[in-house]
């Protein structure tokens, strides 16, 4: 089982100014879960129309991208990118 | 003498390999034994790879040069592998078309779950080394 990560770290620096972020995603995944939930369910009779007018098969298609985010979030534990140049430094990292 | 030995000598024997051949069968019959294992025993299996790890370091001494790290977790490359199934056929056939303009003539919709992890598995044994000669920048992609 693939542990989703706790914290993702952003860190930008161009010559003197930078930006250092500890981002805790245990706190944001679930209130941006919740949030888009309760947009969906609100959304939903709308959706179902639009989908009855524009009728297609495989119209659920674009809605398996929420669990697929999700699984692409899980699996990105432990990623690390950190690019250095002379005076510029991005590092990013799920940890 | 081992059993493995006795009939590779009998194959050489009976002319049906070179001593080329015989040579290089002995050789790793006797692999085992070399490395302290008993005869027949087979090396440990080494555990799965995590993560792949690409770093890209600038000549020394070359000034503001580049310097890569990226550490892919193999589980978001298993993630991503299987998230191609969620492609539009439409955009997949595009992408296919673009990867095969590049030369790259591979469909990645024929991909299964069982490929994945055999893929994975025998990615365990790459490493690539690549020195420019004009920049003198050094790529390593390898597993770890």
């Amino acid at each position: 089982m693939n542990f989703p990560p706790m914290v993702m770290r952003l860190k930008i620096k161009r010559q003197r100014r930078g930006v250092n972020l500890w981002l805790p995603l245990f706190i944001i995944v679930p209130i941006t879960g919740t949030v888009v939930a309760a947009l969906f369910i609100v959304l939903l009779p709308l959706l179902l129309i639009v989908a009855i007018i524009r009728w297609r098969l495989n119209w659920w298609r674009p809605f398996l991208v929420f669990p697929a985010v999700l699984t692409l979030l899980s699996a990105s534990r432990g990623l690390e990118v950190d690019i250095n140049q002379s005076q510029e430094k991005i590092y990013i990292a799920f940890k | 003498m081992p059993e493995n030995q006795r009939r590779i000598l009998e194959l050489l024997k009976d002319k049906k390999i070179t001593v080329e051949e015989a040579e290089r069968l002995l050789a790793l019959a006797g692999e085992p034994e070399r490395r302290g294992l008993p005869p027949g025993a087979t090396a440990e299996k080494k555990s799965p790879p995590k993560y792949l790890r690409v770093v890209v370091q600038p000549a020394e001494g070359a000034p503001g040069g580049e310097r890569v790290n990226v550490r892919v977790p193999m589980n978001l490359i298993r993630a991503g592998m299987k998230l191609t199934s969620l492609i539009p056929p439409m955009v997949a056939a595009k992408v296919q078309e673009a990867m095969k303009e590049e030369g790259v003539n591979f469909d990645m919709r024929n991909f299964k779950p069982e490929d994945i992890e055999e893929l994975i598995e025998a990615l365990s044994d790459m490493e690539i080394n690549v020195e420019s000669n004009e920049h003198g920048e050094k790529v390593h992609v390898f597993v770890e």
